[in-house]
């Protein structure tokens, strides 16, 4: 259990700093608001609707899901890579299978046109 | 190598049937025939893999060969196949396309053979989620029906809270034993049992409970499945709940094997409610789908009683009963795709009105999958039923096993309420008829009822000779 005590504390710490952070602002800070400064922000647009009205596009939701993909193939390739000198023919193998299964979901998806604006 | 052959073979007709698309040949024939092809393939390799052993460790002892890995293995090949004929007219119907559909089938597969192949719990865990990641998408796949969306939304946000208590448990299993592997933790276990595997234990049995849909855990269920595309509610009935079961005998009766006495009387309890509940839920539906759902239920309480015999009987029960669950349930299910009306056609008990002077040969059928259910003799539910029972008054849980013989004659009651309306009421809905995969399909599951219920020794010898599970 000993051994757990300093995450324990680091925990704390990484919480309270943010915290302790919005206290101060809550305290210091200066408090005029009118009707233009408590829009939503759009960007100097006037705002039309709720916000929940809006439809966005589905696709932001595919290329967020590609992002992952590769975020995560990436993430492996890293320790692959350092490690690829005791691994071998063996590894290199084994990382190329990886690569091409992960190649058919993009063809897949650029093929049924996720990437394209139109 | 050889013994993730079938399921190297399975990922890669998978993968072949997402880039049909690059060669202009996303087509619904050419899909199902690549689908069917890779199954076989797959089967052929299993049955031409000869280890030198069952039960040897690979790759690191994260996966091996037994009897029963190598049987169920045939089991949810079976199953994909049937429901890949049951959904050639209704996906086509629909407009869905038959490319992602079968891919996404065929990868749930993968991920049911690690299921039922794994000694370890970080693959067995992977293979659940590739089967259960498939599996939501599948349940959504009518898309513009709201109910499919449902089903698809429930099964997801119910299956994933599932899936991190199984995993919190199996991290208090690693942190108590410092193994991930099954047969490793049998032998690592703190002797007597301490809080800490207790716990993780009962984490493990609820997300396995869950994944098999017993009670207290199956209120997903009943909506999943009827909201489901029907194929995919046969799918559902047999698939991932038997490769949930060989992951469940397999954590049970390997890995806590010792610790026995804990967990029969959890399990035991599971089981006793899971065959009331499910049973007399049953009696009320007036959808088929939902009525079957209930009475798959049930069956899990059965499976269970085998898993908590602990001895062989009870295990070939298991094996058993699933094998001829896989013909009864995707059968009755084909016969309820069969009828096609403008709404939801077979689903409503009074689709089955008259059947019996429309189609004599489907009815019939109908019939002896209904009798397989509820374990009459002579059908190969009554093999399985007969195992799972005489395991349990082996095993000397005399309680449950009483209480599931006058389950199954429940059974009988809610199920003779659509044989009534098959062979005695008089006619009334206009129905059509689909095509020639659905019938197919529907002769292939009552040529097994009938032929595994008359010989089952031809499957039998096989199960009770060897040690069915590695240790």
């Amino acid at each position: 259990m000993d051994r757990y005590i300093p995450i324990l504390i680091f925990g704390l710490i990484c919480c309270s700093i943010p915290l302790a952070m919005l206290a101060i602002q809550l305290f210091l800070q200066v408090r005029r608001p009118n009707p233009a400064k408590t829009e939503a922000y759009e960007c100097g647009n006037p705002v039309k609707k709720e916000a929940l009205a809006y439809r966005f596009s589905i696709r932001y939701l595919v290329i967020a899901i590609l992002f992952v993909i590769f975020d995560v193939e990436t993430v492996f390739l890293f320790p692959w890579a350092v490690s690829l000198g005791r691994l071998g023919l063996f590894g290199l193998i084994e990382m190329v299978v990886f690569l091409a299964i992960l190649v058919v979901g993009y063809v897949y998806a650029y093929r049924e046109g996720a990437l394209t604006w139109a | 190598m050889t013994v993730i052959l079938p399921a190297i073979l399975l990922a890669a007709a998978g993968l072949l049937l997402l880039l049909l698309r690059l060669v202009n040949l996303k087509r619904d024939g050419v899909a199902l025939g690549v689908a069917l092809g890779g199954l076989a393939a797959a089967a052929l390799a299993l049955a031409l893999i000869r280890p030198p052993a069952w039960g040897l460790p690979y790759f690191d002892g994260t996966v091996t060969l037994d009897p029963a890995g190598f049987f169920l293995q045939f089991v949810v090949f079976g199953a994909t196949a049937l429901v890949l004929l049951l959904s050639w007219d209704y996906i086509r119907e629909g407009g869905w396309g038959m490319t992602e559909y079968a891919a996404l089938l065929l990868l749930a597969t993968v991920g049911m053979v690690f299921l039922i192949i794994s000694t370890d719990f970080l693959s067995l865990y992977v293979g659940l989620e590739t089967m259960a990641l498939a599996s939501y998408v599948l349940a959504g796949y009518a898309r513009g029906e709201g109910r499919s969306f449902e089903a698809a939304m429930k099964y997801f946000v119910l299956g994933a809270f599932s899936s991190a208590v199984l995993l919190y448990g199996i991290s208090l299993i690693y942190g108590a034993t410092g193994t991930l592997n099954l047969i490793e933790t049998a032998r690592l276990l703190p002797t007597p049992p301490g809080k800490l595997y207790l716990a993780g234990m009962v984490m493990v049995a609820c997300g396995m409970l869950f994944k098999v849909a017993a009670v207290p855990f199956h209120l997903w269920t009943p909506d999943v499945y009827q909201g489901a595309p029907t194929p995919i509610t046969a799918f559902f009935s047999i698939g991932p709940k038997a490769a949930a079961f060989a992951a469940f005998l397999r954590i049970f009766s390997t890995a806590f094997g010792t610790t026995a006495r804990e967990w029969s009387i959890l399990l035991g309890l599971a089981c006793v409610l899971t065959m009331v509940a499910g049973n007399l839920m049953a009696i009320v539906q007036d959808n088929v789908k939902r009525m079957l759902a209930y009475s798959s239920i049930g069956s899990a309480g059965f499976v269970l009683l085998g898993l908590l015999a602990q001895n062989t009987w009870g295990a070939t029960g298991v094996l058993y009963y699933l094998f001829a669950y896989l013909f009864a349930i995707t059968g009755a299910f084909s016969v309820v795709l069969f009828l096609k009306t403008k709404e939801y056609g077979g689903e409503r008990v009074d689709d089955f009105r008259g059947l019996s002077r429309r189609h004599p040969w489907i009815a019939f059928a109908m019939l002896v999958f209904l009798l397989s259910l509820i374990g009459v003799p002579g059908t190969a539910g009554f093999v399985g039923k007969f195992f799972l029972f005489g395991g349990a008054i082996q095993g000397g849980f005399i309680l449950p096993a009483v209480i599931g013989i006058l389950m199954s004659a429940v059974s009988a009651w809610y199920f003779f309420r659509l044989v009534v309306n098959m062979y005695i009421a008089p006619e009334e809905p206009e129905t059509e008829r689909r095509g020639w995969p659905v019938v197919l399909a529907v002769g292939v599951c009552v040529a097994g009822t009938i032929l595994f219920g008359l010989w089952p020794m031809a499957v039998t010898r096989f199960l009770l000779e060897t040690p069915l599970l590695a240790r």
